[in-house]
């Protein structure tokens, strides 16, 4: 009955915002603005350009609320909103260009079993190229396929391919150093 | 290609983190909404007016142009059928009295425009342009006539001048062309008739523009109040 009554909490409050009722608005944004900027810094390495950038997804979230069509999550909804956003932020201000790479060859990485802190992790992700970690954000943290990461990106499934193998080596020689620094054998 | 471990750790704790936004992040996402929901709102007053201006616009020039044809189709009709019945006089009168080459310019004219009478009770479609196109037509047969009017009289004064001095010339012709100016003063008066009823529609105009112009100082005081 929880669940229920939680769900159908969510679609009055979002037919509220619909309505451009300020109160919904912030309700929803109050609710998911923390996890969604988590998202924006991911991608973005500085966190005042992330929450520009999320401040502008909100903008397209409660402009296009009549569109969402309440069959998924509402979290995932806004959460893709996002990472389109972020995505199309790198690619026009950073103006990110992608070499088209069809045969690669696809080297194997050791699995690392350490355990890493979440700003480690976002340390790691933070030196990779904006290219690599846009991919490796997409195809490792958040799940996309390499055809729909060619699509939103309008490149090569080889290209994609090819730019998450060199992210993971790159990624791979990181955590070997931080590894090392942490050992303070280097 | 598969996510190893460390990415599956990775996503489990980027997934669980949370970044709390600045104070103003919100307020900032407020003033940008508030800017865009008070656009439609302006643009939608302004087309509002300019609808309603066009409209009134519209509907002013229509009743204008409504105003006009009705009053010029009414008397028109009447003239027509008095000048029809007057220039068959004229024909029947002319035919028995002149044969000179003017007088059969006159007739041909006359029948032209007669024929031309005629056909407009046959097509009965009392649309604005034809009635007005006749009227016209018969306003020129009506001027025609004045001016062979006063040649004609002044034909006579002087037939009647040298018959006096020199006795000797009598033209048939003037007391034959004196019937002809008895039907001619009856087109006069008809033209006459309907200047007056031209007036009348001017006055009616004039008094319509007097309660509009009053009606706009009103209102342009309204709104200066």
């Amino acid at each position: 009955m929880k669940v229920i009554n939680l769900h159908q909490e969510e679609q009055t409050i979002i037919q509220m915002a619909i309505d451009q009722n300020r109160f919904a608005q912030q309700q929803i944004y109050t609710k998911y603005s923390s996890k969604m900027l988590s998202v924006c810094r991911q991608y973005i390495k500085d966190l005042q350009l992330a929450e520009d950038v999320m401040i502008t997804a909100f903008m397209k979230v409660f402009t296009h609320l009549k569109n969402f069509e309440h069959k998924g999550s509402f979290e995932g909804w806004i959460r893709r909103i996002m990472i389109n956003e972020c995505v199309s932020f790198i690619r026009v201000q950073k103006q990110v260009k992608f070499i088209e790479e069809e045969a690669f060859f696809e080297e194997r990485h050791n699995d690392i079993e350490s355990k890493f802190s979440v700003d480690d992790i976002q340390f790691l992700i933070d030196g990779l190229p904006d290219g690599y970690r846009m991919i490796f954000n997409l195809y490792a943290i958040e799940g996309y396929k390499h055809q729909e990461i060619a699509v939103m990106l309008g490149i090569n499934e080889g290209t994609s391919k090819s730019q998450l193998s060199h992210a993971r080596k790159m990624l791979q020689n990181q955590i070997n150093k931080l590894k090392n620094y942490e050992n303070g054998t280097e | 290609m598969e996510p190893n471990n460390i990415e599956k750790q990775m996503k489990e704790k980027l997934n669980q983190r949370t970044i709390q936004p600045s104070a103003n992040a919100w307020d900032r996402l407020d003033a940008m909404l508030s800017v865009t929901e008070q656009k439609p709102k302006r643009n939608f007053k302004w087309l509002s007016f300019a609808a309603v201006f066009v409209g009134f616009t519209l509907i002013g020039i229509f009743i204008l142009n409504k105003e006009k044809p009705i009053e010029n189709v009414i008397p028109s009709n009447p003239i027509v059928l008095e000048n029809e019945t007057e220039k068959v006089e004229n024909l029947n009168e002319k035919e028995n009295t002149i044969s000179s080459e003017e007088n059969q310019k006159e007739v041909a004219i006359i029948n032209q425009s007669k024929k031309k009478m005629e056909e407009q009770p046959v097509a009965i479609n009392p649309k604005k342009d034809f009635l007005l196109d006749n009227h016209s037509k018969t306003e020129e047969v009506i001027v025609e006539n004045q001016s062979k009017e006063a040649i004609n009289k002044y034909v006579n004064t002087k037939s009647l001048l040298a018959e006096i001095e020199t006795g000797e010339k009598f033209e048939i012709p003037t007391l034959s062309k004196n019937p002809s100016v008895k039907v001619d003063a009856n087109a006069l008066l008809s033209s006459a008739e309907k200047e007056v009823e031209e007036t009348f529609r001017d006055k009616v105009i004039q008094s319509i523009n007097k309660k509009y112009n009053s009606v706009k100082s009103t209102l342009a005081n309204r709104n200066y109040e």
